[in-house]
């Protein structure tokens, strides 16, 4: 798992690449997390090279999705494999992390 | 049919092992013919399966092993697990585990059990011999993307 971030207008845009376990969940985790305490407000999760994702991956998400939720942040994910984006529906994941077909979209979407 | 297998691998009971986990479902995959889609759920059924022994199943910090066995019977692929964790009935957690209606009402661990039960066909628990044997079936797509 490696996770590349840029900054793209006010939105810090964090790309995973790789697989979400319960062995690599805890490195996100902590990135993530580094990523609130820093002050960040605006997340976008690009899974573009997102291989596979368990439930450990799905509980990083919601842990933040929570956290930011409590301090008026807003965290979006974008660009999803079939597979992935299937698990994130089955888990019902989909209600509370909105995800966009594209990286811009994603950016439009957080932006406004 | 002649059946192919079977297939078996021992992991430990840490994390870091789902890499071998994933490796073994690779290897099942190509000799068994069973394609991308197929595949990707069958590792994700053996992580949940295999994550929730490692975190749930042991009383102490001692290494345990989790064996897993897989042969193919027909259009079926059947995969053992076993391990000598706690007496733990996945059939009767898994058949409760319902998708949740709200962020904090989520049980840990449920969320597992509910995608192991959306990817299997069927799934059977037996102790024997003061082990876990959780035995999982999956349905084998051979072209399941259209692009094997």
């Amino acid at each position: 798992m490696e996770i590349h971030e840029e900054e793209r207008g006010g939105v810090l845009v964090l790309a995973v690449a790789g697989r979400l376990d319960s062995n690599t969940a805890p490195a996100f985790d902590a990135a993530l997390a580094a990523r609130l305490q820093a002050g960040k407000k605006a997340l976008l999760v690009d899974c573009d090279r997102l291989e596979y994702i368990s439930s450990a991956g799905l509980r990083v998400f919601i842990k933040t999705v929570k956290a930011l939720k409590a301090d008026n942040g807003v965290l979006a994910a974008c660009a999803m494999q079939d597979h992935v984006r299937e698990v994130f529906e089955i888990s019902g994941f989909d209600a509370f992390v909105p995800i966009h077909g594209s990286r811009d979209e994603g950016l439009a979407a957080l932006s406004r | 049919m002649s059946a192919a297998g079977p297939y078996v691998v021992s992991i430990r009971n840490d994390p870091a092992e789902l890499e071998t986990l994933a490796e073994f479902c690779l290897r099942c995959a190509k000799a068994h013919g069973v394609g991308p889609k197929t595949l990707l759920e069958l590792n994700l059924v053996l992580d949940e399966l295999c994550t929730n022994i490692m975190s749930y199943a042991y009383d102490d910090d001692r290494e345990h092993w989790i064996g897993i066995r897989a042969e193919r019977r027909g259009g079926m692929l059947r995969v053992e697990i076993s391990d000598d964790g706690r007496p733990f009935d996945v059939t009767a957690a898994a058949a409760g585990a319902d998708v949740p209606r709200s962020l904090e009402d989520r049980p840990v661990g449920g969320l597992g059990l509910q995608l192991v039960r959306r990817y299997v066909s069927g799934i059977e628990y037996r102790r024997e011999n003061g082990r876990n044997i959780t035995v999982i079936e999956k349905k084998i797509e051979e072209d399941d993307d259209g692009n094997s």
